[in-house]
């Protein structure tokens, strides 16, 4: 019960009342016991995203640093409010006339205590005090900053010691790029993924994060601490986990409509199983033929979907129409884009409506591999966490997914995560799709895996 | 010492019909002091302006509030669909906004308009037109940003960027409806009357006090008041460039955040919390002042370590200016910068602790009454702690990484806000009711309000605590079933409608106290109803429109309580003279005031009408333009009378110059000893 | 015109109270408020130097618009009326009211020069493409300046005011005060100026 550590306890702040009789005496006992039974209840529940249950190398940094400051606080607090209850409880007056309003006429207005103006070396003592304690505690947290900013890696024993990806936020998903061999030098990711970030289990992995449009922020709490993501600049940030699963994260910064709905998870895998993970990610896929299975579903994903998503040998930006992945930047400035409707080339940014702001959509090249989408809000399929955590994440492809919500995020997903359309191009448009074209794409979609 | 020469003719201070002798001609003329609305409407006195800050700041306080309340039921049960997504993010943004702009604020203002004069013994303050200026100029861009709430459809113009709007989110490409520009606008009207008053305050507590009164003898919460006057002056024009460089860039296509050409979108963040961490040193500091007047009345002693009070109050003002950057720890802006923040933020401790102390040691040994003002002063020595530590928490920047934008932000801010300044500024309502009213607010209905406040607060907040450590981001309109949140969520929503609960009983209190009071059943509070110490106290309940019937003469700290109370031969505190021989009893009818005006609300008027002129039709700039001109012009060239008294300084003064209130300085002094 | 009182001490008009510094509340109004300007140039000063060199490869920057010798001319326009308001302001003082007029129009003019010159300065920008949208240099170069010749043109209006106010017969030594400060602001404003012409102009060559 990690939470219940550091909570404050309701009556101690509360009840510094004048009058400690009988009667208030049942009503704090009742109070006490009311919040104890709160507490019982209410840390009952598990909490995925909780700060204090660290399962990484930074992450444990973290909470070694604020654990003792949590204990520090924790005394001053009980020092400072069992002053204010002694102090008010040993120097009170009542009023004379009890049970009146007695404003303040009813008290001896004869009687003084000790007149005293201060302390010099009282004063001076609580100002030095606190000094050196908070000197104490700064040097230790710099300490600790400069470790959780130290984004060098430590390489050895590692077994992809140069794996680093790019994470991109933008209304309201999160995008990977994985560079196997480092970014520097790189001119194209070896792969794009969205919403799941997928790692090796024990080894630290350096992150570039960035945006294509607002503020985001990128936050595995049981990794790590929180990044921002900033359009227009890169911070490097690192994650480790120490066991095999799939922890929970939050975009924490307020990126606008969906913020809420941007959650995104981190997956560690064992060693090998993360080999066999990229050996799939970077597979690229043949067109399908006509008579194969789903070849129906391509064809209308072709016609409705590539303008935005990209399923690397299929379709690509360039391919089907407004926008070159590789004319734009990465902050989603489009260089370049071609009009779908006649096919001319043009220069510059492009802005019309149907294209989306930040200029990407999720590469869904092999969509059946995550384990959740859009912005990680919906689980695809309903055993993720368990089979994760079980170590058994490649093994989900082949199980059961969650077929009606898949369906009804092709019907409409504005209507099932708020997003900025069809008046802004944010987010993914309701494409009015019938019934049977859905079918089909929903099929096709679960076989890319 | 130097006083002025008197009037001839006595003054009265109703309207006197029988004084009038020749009433200026022309539009140019001043309203008479008359009864009714307009002598709210027009006047310059800085008590009645205090009252309307006071009720202004009240009634945003309940909006925000019920804003609050919205977030609370959307919140209490996961997926909950009360407010879309899109509502959410208005109302979230407008109860920041308003709560911290239009109702803490002005609360404090409330405070320094009514208390600063009376506390420094000046009739009123230095420019009492300007005054009226900046209230109404609050109001106006109060209302003005209300009103984006319903024009253009409900809840479809509000801001919806957060309070601290960060940019490139508020750019026309990311929040294209209105809400960002009555944010923008809103916010740099408001931010018009802050600057205004500060100075105006300023140059007050500089220039107006009583004699003797140097400013190591002024009362603490006049001090603290200063300092925020200080703090506002350099902190507003800060915020103000940034709104002009996010006006431009939404009006007129300008780049500043612009991040396709090149902008950086954390200028925004820096000019930002360079205001903003001020600011809330603003907001807390006339708290600290209200319950350092509180707690030494009802401890009956004086405050323990005055000096220490004072300066470190000014510290506390001080370091609020190299701090600002803790707000962006995540922000990737460096580990020197982030080190250097974090390690500045954590200092700022040692003069709030010595405040701390320094209130438990005024305490210590006192005989202290638990009247409703003490009762809520105490609480704030608690409840702030408890904020102030998480805020301790916070400034590990390290530790930040996983706090910041979590609900253990927002509960450690509601506790330095709520239970630092929300329950102080209660106090001090329950404090100065009588001295501003003339009649008691009912302490059982207080006290017992007291408590459903108190209690229903730690349920809001304290559960945030834990939802924030548990992971709870802020700002998301909904959770999921098992995340974990649902209990205490719950809870937090059970708190703040006991809060709302506590919030009617002290706005019914008012108006039940207010007919026990007409009806003969409350006893008159006379001046000095605490035994209390400071210079407020030595004038008649309520305060008569001159405030005192002579110039104090200022000896001490705490003069007033000196005058009362004097010591033996042993040492022990025996009465020199009752309140009621000390106090003045209002009924000098000889004071010249100010004349009320017409102009500063006029003036005022024209702000927001250009506001919405930039928004939707610069016409109406043009209109609202005029509204200020007039207003100005009318301001230099009104008489500095009112009709009532005979104008025979009127002539010298219609030659006025440009100054505001140049023309009203022209009477000769005399100095006699 | 009146008995003093003095068994019975009043005060009147708070505005003439007694005042605690002895510099009249007028005079320490503005100086306050200056003060609470110097912030808002800071920031907007600040603003400029974080991205006037934040342009394009072949855009028009810094280097290629500014025409030092002639912002230089029209800094010293300004300077100089810094010098002649202050002879107005003496000249009233000696009650020299005819002179005071000539001095006060001749600064309300060499301002007026200088808002002029910003203007043309503005319009060969335009010509030569650089507009207020074009790149960030442009958009904060325009602000800051921009912000600064509305302060300058604000005193212009309060120096012709004045000016009128002495047609009038109105401005005597009386007002003296209320000319020094409208000088204040004018100095300030001056002050600003050096500041951004300085930094501006000057640091990029
Ligand atoms: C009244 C307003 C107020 C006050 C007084 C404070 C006071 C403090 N605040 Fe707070 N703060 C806010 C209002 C306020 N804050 C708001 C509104 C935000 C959020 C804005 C937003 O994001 O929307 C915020 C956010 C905020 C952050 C950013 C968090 C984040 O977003 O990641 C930080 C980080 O350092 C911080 C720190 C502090 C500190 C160190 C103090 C200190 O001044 C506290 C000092 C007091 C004490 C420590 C208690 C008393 C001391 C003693 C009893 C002495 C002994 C104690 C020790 C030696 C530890 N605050
Ligand atoms: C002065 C500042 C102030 C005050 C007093 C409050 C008061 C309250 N706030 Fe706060 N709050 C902020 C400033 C303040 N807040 C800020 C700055 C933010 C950040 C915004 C942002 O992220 O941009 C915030 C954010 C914030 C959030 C987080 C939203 C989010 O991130 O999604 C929440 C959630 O619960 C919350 C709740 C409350 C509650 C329940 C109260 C309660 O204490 C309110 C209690 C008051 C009432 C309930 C009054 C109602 C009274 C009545 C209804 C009486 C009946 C009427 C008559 C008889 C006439 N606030
Ligand atoms: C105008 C652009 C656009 C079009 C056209 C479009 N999408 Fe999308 N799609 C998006 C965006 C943007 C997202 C991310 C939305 C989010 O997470 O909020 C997305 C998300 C998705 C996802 C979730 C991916 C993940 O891993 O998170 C799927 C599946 C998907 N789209 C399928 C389709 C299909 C099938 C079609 C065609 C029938 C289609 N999309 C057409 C823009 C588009
Ligand atoms: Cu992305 Cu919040
Ligand atoms: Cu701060």
């Amino acid at each position: 019960m990690t939470t219940t550590r550091n909570n404050y306890n309701l009556c101690d702040q509360t009840d510094f009342s004048e009058k400690v009789d009988n009667r208030s005496l049942r009503w704090f006992v009742l109070l006490v016991a009311l919040v104890a039974a709160l507490f019982m209840t209410g840390c009952a529940s598990n909490a995925p995203l909780d700060t204090l249950d660290p399962a990484g190398r930074k992450s444990t940094d973290i909470n070694n640093l604020i654990n003792p400051i949590f204990v520090i606080a924790g005394i001053v607090f009980v020092i400072i409010q069992g002053a204010v209850l002694y102090l008010g409880w040993r120097f009170r007056v009542r009023a004379p006339k009890d049970n009146e309003e007695s404003f303040d006429g009813g008290y001896p207005d004869e009687e003084f205590p000790k007149q005293v103006h201060g302390h010099f070396a009282a004063e001076i003592s609580w100002t030095i005090g606190p000094t050196i304690l908070m000197a104490v505690i700064a040097a230790i947290s710099v300490g600790a900053l400069l470790k959780l900013d130290d984004v060098d890696v430590a390489p050895d024993g590692a077994a992809y010691p140069e794996v680093e990806v790019i994470v991109v936020g933008q209304q309201w998903w999160w995008e990977y790029q994985y560079y196997l061999d480092g970014v520097e030098g790189a001119d194209q990711p070896d792969f794009v993924t969205a919403n799941e970030i997928v790692v090796p289990v024990g080894q630290d992995i350096r992150l570039h994060i960035t945006s294509r449009d607002v503020l985001h922020s990128f936050w595995i709490p049981r990794l790590n601490g929180k990044k921002d993501s900033v359009p227009g600049k890169t911070s490097p940030w690192v994650i480790q986990s120490n066991e095999i699963g799939r922890f929970a994260g939050q975009c924490t910064e307020f990126c606008g409509l969906s913020h809420a709905y941007m959650r995104m998870y981190a997956v560690a895998l064992s060693q090998d199983d993360f080999q066999v993970w990229v050996n799939n990610q970077v597979r690229i896929r043949e067109p399908l033929e006509e008579g194969d299975a789903n070849y129906q579903g391509e064809q209308i994903f072709i016609q409705n979907c590539a303008r935005c998503h990209v399923i690397n040998g299929v379709t690509s930006r360039e391919l089907s129409g407004i926008v070159q992945l590789d004319t734009m930047d990465l902050y989603g400035n489009i260089e370049e884009y071609r009009d779908h409707s006649d096919g001319t080339l043009s220069q510059g940014k492009y802005t019309g409506p149907e294209n989306l702001t930040a200029g990407a959509a999720p590469n869904l090249t092999h969509f059946a591999t995550r384990s959740s989408y859009a912005g990680s809000f919906f689980e695809l399929y309903p055993d993720a966490q368990e089979m994760t955590d079980a170590g058994n994440y490649l093994d989900l492809s082949g199980s059961d997914y969650g077929r009606g919500t898949l369906e009804a995020w092709l019907r409409n997903s504005p209507a099932v995560k708020p997003n900025a359309q069809p008046e802004q191009a944010r987010g993914m448009p309701n494409l009015n799709l019938s019934e049977a074209d859905i079918d089909l794409l929903v099929d096709y979609l679960i076989s890319l895996d | 010492m130097a006083i002025v020469e008197q009037e001839e003719a006595p003054l009265e201070l109703e309207s006197g019909e029988d004084q009038i002798t020749e009433r200026p001609l022309g539009a140019f003329t001043r309203p008479d002091g008359g009864g009714g609305w307009r002598s709210w409407l027009f006047t310059v006195d800085h008590k009645r302006i205090g009252i309307m800050y006071g009720a202004a700041g009240l009634l945003f306080f309940v909006i925000g509030g019920i804003y609050a309340l919205f977030m609370r039921l959307q919140l209490a049960r996961p997926d909950n669909s009360i407010l879309s997504a899109e509502t959410y993010n208005q109302v979230f943004t407008m109860h920041g906004v308003v709560m911290i702009f239009l109702a803490a604020i002005p609360l404090g203002a409330a405070f320094s308009n009514y208390l600063i004069p009376l506390q420094i013994g000046a009739r009123d303050v230095a420019f009492p037109r300007l005054n009226a200026f900046s209230f109404w100029v609050f109001l106006g861009g109060g209302l003005f940003l209300l009103t984006s709430m319903f024009i253009g459809g409900w809840w479809e113009n509000a801001p919806d960027g957060g309070w601290f709007a960060y940019s490139p989110n508020t750019g026309v490409l990311f929040s294209p409806s209105k809400g960002i520009d009555f944010f923008a606008i809103g916010l740099q009207i408001t931010g018009i009357a802050s600057l205004v008053g500060a100075i105006n305050l300023i140059v007050t507590v500089l220039n107006m006090r009583s004699p003797g009164m140097t400013l190591m003898k002024m009362p603490v919460l006049t001090w603290m008041l200063f300092i925020v006057q200080m703090l506002l002056l350099f902190a507003m024009p800060v915020i103000s460039v940034a709104l002009f460089l996010l006006t431009f860039d939404r009006l007129f296509d300008a780049n500043f955040f612009n991040v396709a050409e090149g902008a950086d979108p954390l200028l925004w963040q820096h000019l930002f919390w360079i205001f903003g961490h001020p600011e809330v040193y603003i907001l807390i500091l006339p708290s600290f002042g209200v319950i350092s007047e509180i707690i030494p009345t009802f401890s009956r002693k004086p405050i323990f370590g005055y000096p220490f009070m004072i300066f470190s109050g000014i510290a506390i003002g001080f370091m609020g200016w190299g701090v600002w950057a803790h707000h962006m720890f995540a922000s990737g802006i460096g580990p020197v910068a982030v080190a250097a923040f974090s390690v500045s933020t954590m200092f700022i401790a040692v003069p709030t602790g010595v405040k701390i102390l320094n209130w438990l040691a005024t305490m210590w040994g006192g005989r202290i009454r638990f009247t409703t003002p003490m009762l809520y002063a105490t609480s704030v020595v608690a409840m702030f702690t408890i904020g102030g530590l998480s805020g301790v928490t916070h400034s590990l920047a390290a530790a930040d990484t996983q706090q910041t934008d979590t609900y253990y932000i927002v509960a450690h801010f509601h506790y330095v806000i709520f239970g630092g300044i929300i329950l102080g500024f209660f106090g001090g309502f329950y404090f100065w009711w009588p001295k501003m009213f003339g009649y008691f607010l009912s302490e059982k209905i207080g006290k017992s309000s007291f408590w459903v406040m108190v209690i229903g607060f730690n349920l809001t907040f304290g559960p945030m605590h834990i939802l924030g450590l548990q992971g709870m981001s802020r700002r998301i309109q909904t959770y999921s079933p098992g995340q974990g949140f649902d209990f205490w969520n719950l809870i937090a929503t059970l708190g703040a409608f006991m809060i709302a609960i506590a919030t009617a009983m002290f706005i019914a209190n008012v108006f039940i106290s207010r007919r026990a009071h007409r009806a003969g059943k409350t006893p008159d509070p006379g001046p000095d109803p605490w035994d209390a110490r400071s210079l407020e106290w030595m004038t008649a309940s309520p305060v008569p429109e001159h405030n005192f019937d002579e110039v104090i003469e200022v000896e001490r700290q705490d003069e007033f309580w000196h005058r009362k109370w004097g010591k033996d031969e042993s040492g022990r505190v025996v009465r020199r003279a009752t309140a009621e021989e000390v106090a003045h009893d209002g009924s000098n009818t000889n004071v010249h005031l100010p004349s009320p005006s017409y102009w500063p609300i006029v003036a005022a008027l024209g702000l927001p009408i250009i506001g919405y002129g930039l928004i939707y039709n610069l016409w109406l700039c043009v209109v609202g333009g005029l509204f200020v001109i007039a207003g100005l012009f009318g301001w230099v060239f009104e008489p500095v009378d009112d009709p009532n008294v005979d104008g025979h300084h009127g002539d010298e003064h219609e030659a006025s110059g440009e100054l505001e209130e140049g023309n009203e300085n022209s009477q000769k002094e005399v100095s006699v000893d | 015109m009146t008995e003093t009182a003095t068994a019975q001490t009043t005060h009147d008009h708070s505005e003439d109270h007694v005042s605690t510094l002895g510099v009249s509340n007028d005079k320490l109004g503005m100086w306050v408020f200056l003060g609470s300007d110097c912030l808002l140039f800071g920031g907007l000063i600040s603003t400029y130097m974080l991205y006037k060199d934040r342009i394009g490869p072949d855009d028009l920057g810094p280097e290629e618009m500014f025409d030092i010798p002639f912002t230089s001319v029209s800094s010293f326009v300004l300077l100089m009326s810094s010098l002649t308001v202050v002879l107005a302001i003496t000249a009233l003082r000696r009650n020299d009211i005819r002179r005071s007029r000539i001095w006060l129009l001749t600064t309300a003019i060499l301002g007026a020069v200088f808002v002029g010159g910003q203007v043309y300065e503005f319009t060969v920008f335009y010509r030569e493409g650089l507009g207020y949208t074009t790149n960030l240099f442009g958009t904060s170069f325009f602000t800051l300046t921009g912000f600064h010749g509305v302060h300058v043109s604000v005193g212009i209006i309060m120096l012709m005011s004045m000016y009128i106010q002495s047609m009038r017969g109105r401005l005597t030594v009386a007002q003296e005060e209320k000319l020094e400060i409208i000088g204040l602001y004018w100095h300030f404003v001056d002050v600003v100026w050096i500041v951004i012409f300085t930094i501006v102009y000057l640091f990029p060559q």
